[in-house]
């Protein structure tokens, strides 16, 4: 099972990548918007785990440009984000994201959500 | 003559004075800044409901090409409650188009809030999910009437007002933003150092890797800038005497920036001249009040690598320098405004203002007075090393205060260049300047950019209700002036346009290059030239348009100039 | 005069010289440092990570430059973390001794030093260190001790809270960024205690900043002592009313009232209040915002034309009476807020 994991910040995608590593997933990384879309096409990962604000293209865009690509729209999508606020969660549901993960997170409880998108996907 | 020998003699001992004194508050104010150490607690409170809410205001005319770029890399800082503004102030060009495409914006109904007046606005456009973003197209006044508009629009606690073209860091906002968290009720404005983009590798709207610029115009400006923020704008922090927070990038409070009055729209120092007028609404309100410049890296703009665009620029910072002063004479030695009226606005006026005369004529006479046998040939040649190695000291003290808030030039051949060119400004680069700092005079008086457009209609929106109702008849403010400022934004529109189409011409060239990530952009002088060459032909179009645009800043040809010279 | 010239020139020279071998030593060893933290870096960070997301062994640092880059990469993670992801992070720092230099270093003579440890202890927020904390509410610098009391509010035992509250309120003056911080962290750690803080009794700076967290917070079990603060000052007053209406106050609606239609209260008080009744969803206050409609101040205007609109049939009904009869000033807001 792949995970895109997209974020800025190479100490959290450490820590994601090092739990979900750990928990039996394969991960790929990509540390802005623009690389996690290419990435994504390039290697069809089964979820992306996702960072709101991302250099080059904001983490709503990339949802958008995943959603609209067929080869990636069917990848469920869990998104960290850091205002948490109420409107940035409902609009991303509106753009078709599954699960959200407020910073600051726990990568075991990143991985338990993920997991369970997984299962409600029927990819697990 | 022999009088004014001695009264150049005076100037020099009374800028090495005032120079030294303020070199060492810089020294003194970057240490209180380093102690500080308060970066942690920095970023807890601004994910806290304590940080300040702030708009970003980008004033945009005919940015099209690198809109969509530049705000989304605005929209990615790091600082949790803020809103990017864009103002459209009137572009021929798709500037709107291109935002309403790429952030699927549509129209809203706003009704315009009457804070500050500014040129009738067209359209306001949100985009349908959560971003926090707002353009506003309205007709053409300049960038000081859109950042007006801007304000009226904004309702959070502080504005940003930067240039369309300028490159902010992640945490520039945030760290601009601290002494507004530390002091929340003394800080008014705020300002960070601006760093010179020439040469350094940027990628979407981010600095990627810091480098000097090849271009020899703008390494001197490299120095400049080094000395000018760290050496003196830190040194008048320390006695909040700082009286210009540069236009490229300033942290306002609203209310206050409101109840001064706005920004004028008849100057083309706007920024210095709000700041000047901040100063003095602040002190006459009686209230403690700080104007603080933060010493760390935050913002990056371009600096101009052909003449004729250094000359224009320069005139118009020094015919803005001289207006603010004009504007604001009544605080010149005017014990109520403390330092601002007795030290940093006379010096403003003996070094900036008058200093470029009173220097190049000194030349002349001590010239005169080493021919006719006044003073001797040892005399004379001790005191020229003495002006330079003054200078050179004054330089190398803010690159060691630079040092010690970032170190940003990383490369050891790079220490190297910036002391070669502090020796080298001396011997032309600094009289070049001084020259098109005088000629500025002549505009101040001509006010050529003014006249054309005097006739041009004014906005409904009347008089602004928290105006300059304090400031009886000194300032002439925003409210019901007639206006005469269209082509004041066209002159910074027309340098901000060749930045922009420089910029363009690089990016093509970093394309071309393709893997060219290890290779900076603007390298290839060949290249580059091919493709400045290629988007001349869209300029001449805008060139017909516009009959006021001063065809000598064609790039094609400016470009050919000063590679011939 | 030229003897003094050229001894001047000369004494420049050599500070010219002298500045120049500065500038050459600084920028040799910020290289080193630099490439230290290339080449260290990266693994320092993935120990770190490896600890913290599968409980892999302790990193075991060589030397005082490794170890300041394993703390700093051990710093970096706890700002995104939280539960026991965190806990781990802090167990790191602790067992490597961290915890305890920065406790020695809060003795320190040196007031940079003194300053970067009570900060670093403040984000650790570990209660292993309280007594070295407690000592720093002694300090004498302010940012010393605003520091150590914030970490206080988030680690200590209940009855060291008074203390803890003491201290905000008697630096507000000389640090009051650093003091409002440390409010911040009793809002999140101990709301109860930011009661006292709002008390019509106390400095008009500390309750607005009281009222400002005790809002952005959320913090229910304050609004009967925010709803006192609408008789405060304006700022106070509209700090408050902006908390109340996110709290979503039921009970605050007749004050709020009474705050939005008072023609003697600064607008910006009057805005919040009525922005704050759209909030909590105040049917009752259509009476009240409605004639804000023709308010003399503008963002009255706007503010009560949002509310009403947030406040669905009885105040979209009095929106489309001010389109069809109201004056100029009420239809152009009434008009804005019913096309959006």
């Amino acid at each position: 099972m792949k995970i895109l994991v997209a974020d800025d910040s190479p100490t959290i995608r450490q820590l994601v990548s090092a739990r979900l590593e750990a928990d039996g997933y394969e991960v790929v990384e990509a540390e802005d918007g623009e690389r996690a879309v290419a990435v994504a096409r390039a290697e069809h990962p089964d979820a992306c785990v996702l960072d709101k604000i991302m250099p080059k293209l904001d983490g709503f865009e990339v949802v958008q440009r995943l959603r609209a690509d067929p080869r990636t729209a069917a990848a469920p999508i869990v998104m960290l984000t850091d205002r948490g606020g109420e409107s940035d969660v409902l609009g991303g549901l509106e753009l078709g994201v599954d699960e959200y993960m407020p910073k600051p997170f726990s990568p075991q409880e990143l991985s338990a959500r993920l997991r369970r998108t997984l299962v409600r996907a029927g990819l697990l | 003559m022999i009088g004014y020998l001695w009264f150049i003699f005076f100037f020099s001992v009374s800028f090495v004075i005032v120079h030294s004194m303020v070199l060492l508050l810089a020294t003194v104010e970057v240490r209180r800044y380093l102690a500080r150490g308060q970066t942690a607690n920095l970023r807890v409170t601004l994910r806290s409901p304590l940080a300040p809410s702030i708009s970003v205001l980008v004033p945009a005319y005919n940015e099209g090409p690198g809109i969509v770029n530049s705000v989304r890399s605005l929209l990615a800082m790091d600082y949790p409650d803020y809103e990017v503004i864009v103002i459209d102030d009137g572009s021929t060009d798709d500037t709107s188009e291109q935002l309403v495409r790429a952030f699927d914006l549509h129209q809203v109904h706003r009704p315009v809030p009457p804070v500050l007046a500014h040129r009738p606005v067209q359209a306001v456009y949100a985009p349908g999910y959560q971003l926090n973003l707002l353009l506003i197209r309205k007709e053409n006044g300049g960038k000081s009437d859109a950042l007006n508009a801007g304000i009226s629009y904004s309702t959070a606690d502080l504005f940003c007002s930067m240039d369309g073209d300028s490159l902010l860091e992640q945490d520039g906002l945030a760290k601009t933003a601290l002494p507004f968290i530390e002091e929340p009720g003394l800080t008014v404005a705020t300002g960070g150092m601006v760093r010179i983009v020439n040469g350094c590798e940027v990628d979407h709207g981010r600095v990627t890797r810091v480098a000097l610029p090849r271009s020899r115009l703008a390494m001197f400006q490299v120095v400049e800038y080094t000395r000018a923020f760290f050496g003196t704008r830190t040194g008048w922090t320390a006695i909040n005497g700082l009286m210009i927070v540069s236009g490229a990038f300033g942290l306002f409070r609203r209310e206050k920036v409101i109840a001064a009055g706005g920004y004028r729209t008849d100057t083309l120092g706007e920024d210095l001249e709000l700041v000047v007028r901040l100063h003095r609404s602040c002190r006459r309100s009686g209230r403690p009040y700080r104007i603080a410049y933060v010493p760390d890296p935050v913002c990056w703009t371009e600096g101009p690598e052909t003449r004729p665009y250094l000359r224009k620029q320069r005139r118009r910072w020094q015919r803005g320098c001289i207006e603010a002063l004009l504007f604001n004479r009544g605080m010149l030695l005017n014990p109520r405004y403390r330092v601002a009226g007795l030290l940093a606005l006379p010096s403003m006026l003996l070094f900036e203002v008058l200093g470029p005369i009173i220097e190049l004529s000194g030349y002349a006479v001590s010239l005169w007075a080493l021919l006719a046998g006044v003073i001797g040939v040892t005399t004379y040649f001790l005191f020229l090393a003495f002006s330079i190695l003054y200078g050179m000291v004054l330089t190398f003290g803010s690159v060691v205060l630079e040092d010690a808030v970032a170190n940003r030039f990383p490369a050891w051949e790079d220490l190297r260049r910036v002391l070669l060119y502090a020796l080298a400004e001396n011997f032309g680069y600094r009289q070049l300047l001084h020259v098109w700092r005088i000629e500025a005079f002549a505009d101040v008086v001509r006010r050529p950019e003014f006249e054309v457009m005097a006739h041009r209609g004014f906005s409904p929106a009347g008089g602004s209700p928290g105006g300059p109702a304090g400031l009886p008849g000194e300032v002439n403010v925003a409210g019901g002036q007639p206006s005469h400022h269209a082509l004041a934004g066209d002159a910074d529109a027309l340098d901000r346009d060749a930045v922009r189409q420089r910029r363009d011409a690089e990016r093509q060239v970093a394309e071309r290059a393709e893997q060219g990530r290890r290779q900076p952009a603007g390298r290839d002088d060949v290249e580059l030239d091919g493709a400045r060459a290629g988007l001349g032909d869209g300029r001449d179009h805008r060139g017909g348009e516009d009959s006021q645009v001063h065809l000598e800043l064609d790039p094609v040809r400016a470009v050919g100039r000063c590679r011939h010279a | 005069m030229t003897a003094a010239l050229l001894y001047t020139d000369v004494a420049l020279a050599a500070l010219v010289a002298a500045l120049a071998g500065a500038l050459n030593l600084v920028r040799v060893r910020i290289r080193r440092r630099r490439r230290r933290q290339e080449r260290l870096g990266p693994a320092s960070s993935r120990a770190v990570a490896r600890y913290v997301a599968v409980g892999g062994e302790l990193p075991s640092p060589a030397g005082r430059a490794e170890r300041a880059i394993l703390r700093d990469a051990a710093l970096r993670a706890l700002f995104d973390l939280r539960g026991s992801a965190r806990d781990q992070v802090v167990s790191l720092l602790e067992q490597l001794g961290f915890l305890d230099e920065a406790a020695a270093a809060l003795r320190s003579r040196r007031r940079p030093v003194r300053r970067r440890a009570a900060e670093m202890l403040a984000v650790v927020g570990s209660p292993a260190v309280t007594p070295a904390l407690q000592a720093g509410l002694r300090d004498r610098d302010p940012l010393v001790r605003t520091a150590c009391a914030r970490t206080l509010a988030a680690v200590a035992a209940e009855d060291m809270i008074p203390q803890v509250v003491a201290a905000a309120q008697r630096d507000i003056g000389v640090a009051p960024g650093s003091a409002a911080a440390v409010v911040l962290a009793l809002g999140r750690h101990h709301p109860g205690a930011l009661r006292p803080l709002l008390e019509p009794a106390r400095p008009a700076d500390v309750r607005l900043v009281a009222a400002t967290v005790a809002g952005g917070l959320r913090l229910a079990l304050l609004a009967p002592a925010l709803r006192a603060c609408l008789q405060a000052g304006d700022e106070i007053a509209a700090a408050a009313a902006r908390g109340l209406g996110r709290i979503g106050d039921r009970e605050s609606a007749p004050d709020l009232r009474e705050l939005a239609g008072d023609p003697r209260r600064a607008p910006r008080a009057r805005t919040a209040a009525a922005a704050a009744l759209g909030a909590i969803g105040d049917r009752e206050g259509v009476p009240v915002l409605e004639p804000l409609l023709v308010a003399a101040e503008w963002p009255v205007r706007s503010a009560a034309a949002q509310a009403l609109a947030r406040l669905r049939e009885p105040g979209t009904a009095a929106l489309r009476r001010a389109v069809q009869w109201g004056p100029p000033e009420a239809r152009e807001q009434a008009e804005g807020v019913l096309a959006d």
